[in-house]
């Protein structure tokens, strides 16, 4: 086919009337050529300015029909979902908007973990699934292509906190991870919320698309999120310091100033032996494992070797 | 938003978006009745797999209004009358529409209907048949009385005019396109 023009495709296609396979053919013929491209893109601007050249108040009903006819086939979230779910929200519509803009060949591209994305978006399903499951919604999403099974297990999530009240946010579930914690759900969706970040950056990645870091105070909570577990787990990794405590400045949006216990025991309050000081987003990557501690830059005053062992701990607190 | 389910995103695409479909599918149906289901499955299509619109393909209002000529198109394929669509076409007032548009989609707008209106009426016809009612070039061809090469050539011809009407208005075909406000889903 390399040196035919599907010519009398052209129009159809840029007009939306071309069916598959024929369609699949005119989309990798007009990447390849300049001439066809163009006709094409003749067309399609035609079919666009038809689509806004008239326009017409619709009838009073047919809104309410509508929104029916959308709640039978997919239930809307509750107005006001719960403010603990806020962060996890926001990178469910960023991810989102990635996955709708992935090509077949996108799709089957390595992640930095090794996955392909689609993988890596079934695994992140599985990980929202165990929280949902804890909940009640045993079910879980119909199988699937990934994008539909990921969008239906966040939309069965998200129906199912709800307007969560404090009992239901107080609930345990399990948290991804190498240890097998239970947190409150409180936590866990901030958790969800860090792993979707991750996962969406480790996809851009593979596509070639600058990361992007979640707004200040959903990068607050998640990094947040992360120094609650740190004192047990410096302990766990046995690099605690009883009764010492870290100064983590975390500079930039989502930044603050943190005193990091260096164990769950000794002295209250905890002595200062050293600061470390890093982007918060930085910060953030390097928890999530995608940044290691050499490239993490940090800068460490006084007990080095505390702010080291700080770090080190920092970069187990993933999802995997 | 409408990626997270949120009613309100979906009311709000409506409120922006509806009066163009439903313009759209009122000129290809010609029923009202008609023109409302096709409406009706262009939003909740896009409430169902909010994922397929791409919008590095083009604005959100022209991706509804493809789905809704798309049913459209459907729908009028299954009436059981016999179409005669040129009869069709011809019976087409022109309308000027009842619903103020924002202020540049208004101009916008205007220029369309003026440089179609402009088209020598042999390649608006065929553009007609080919846009609002979804014909191939041989559908054209026997409909227009002319061999179907004709009836390519005369779409072809006429897109390239309206493309350079267009251009003369300040709308070239080759726009860098950039999401608007409207785009957001």
């Amino acid at each position: 086919m390399t040196h035919e023009h599907p010519d009398d495709l052209l129009d159809a296609y840029a007009f939306g009337d071309c069916p598959e396979p024929w369609a699949q053919i005119v989309t990798a013929h007009i990447a390849q050529c300049v001439r066809c491209a163009a006709l094409v893109q003749q067309a399609k601007r035609a079919a666009e300015w038809f689509s806004v050249s008239h326009a017409a108040a619709p009838p009073a009903g047919l809104r309410d029909r509508v929104l029916t006819a959308a709640r039978a086939v997919r239930p809307p979230l509750p107005a006001a979902p719960a403010e603990a779910a806020e962060p996890y929200l926001w990178q469910v519509v960023e991810f989102g908007a990635l996955l709708g803009g992935l090509s077949a060949v996108h799709w089957r591209a390595p992640t930095p973990s090794g996955r392909t994305v689609q993988d890596l978006v079934l695994h992140l399903a599985g990980n929202d699934h165990n929280v949902s499951a804890d909940l009640g919604d045993r079910a879980g999403p119909r199988p699937g292509d990934a994008i539909h099974v990921w969008r239906e297990q966040t939309d069965r999530l998200l129906q199912t906190i709800g307007r969560a009240d404090d009992a239901l946010l107080a609930q345990p579930v399990r948290l991804a991870g190498r240890a097998p914690l239970q947190r409150p759900l409180r936590e866990a969706l901030v958790q969800r919320a860090f792993e979707t970040w991750t996962h969406g950056d480790d996809i851009r990645t593979a596509i070639n698309l600058p990361t992007m870091a979640p707004a200040p105070e959903h990068l607050a909570r998640i990094v947040g999120f992360g120094l609650q577990l740190l004192p047990a787990a410096m302990d766990a990794a046995g690099r605690g310091h009883p009764g010492a405590a870290v100064r983590l400045e975390l500079t930039g949006p989502g930044g603050a100033d943190h005193l990091v216990p260096l164990s769950v025991r000794g002295t209250d309050p905890p002595r200062v032996v050293g600061a470390v000081r890093m982007p918060a987003d930085r910060f953030g990557r390097l928890m999530a494992g995608r940044v290691t501690v050499t490239e993490a830059a940090a800068v460490r005053t006084g007990d080095r070797a505390a702010g080291l062992d700080l770090l080190t701990v920092a970069a187990t607190l993933g999802c995997e | 938003m409408l990626m997270a389910a949120d009613e309100s995103a979906l009311t709000e695409v409506y409120d922006c978006h509806a009066p163009s479909a439903f313009a759209l599918a009122l000129r290809i149906t010609g029923d009202r009745a008609g023109a409302e289901d096709a409406v009706q499955e262009a939003f909740v299509e896009l409430w169902h797999r909010p994922e397929r619109y791409d919008p590095g393909l083009g604005s959100l209002r022209t991706w509804l209004c493809t789905i809704a000529r798309r049913r459209a198109i459907d729908w009028l394929r299954r009436q059981s009358t016999q179409q005669v669509y040129l009869t069709r076409l011809a019976g087409q007032a022109p309308v000027e529409p009842t619903v103020e548009d924002d202020v540049i989609g208004a101009a916008t707008a205007k220029a369309v209907r003026e440089s179609v209106r402009a088209l020598p009426v042999l390649y608006r016809d065929a553009i007609a048949l080919a846009y609002y009612y979804g014909l191939s070039y041989r559908e054209v061809a026997v409909e227009l009385g002319i061999p179907e090469g004709t009836a390519k050539s005369r779409l072809r011809s006429g897109l390239r005019l309206l493309a350079d009407k267009m251009s003369a208005a300040g709308y070239p075909v080759r726009d860098e396109y950039t999401p608007s406000a409207l785009d957001r889903t």
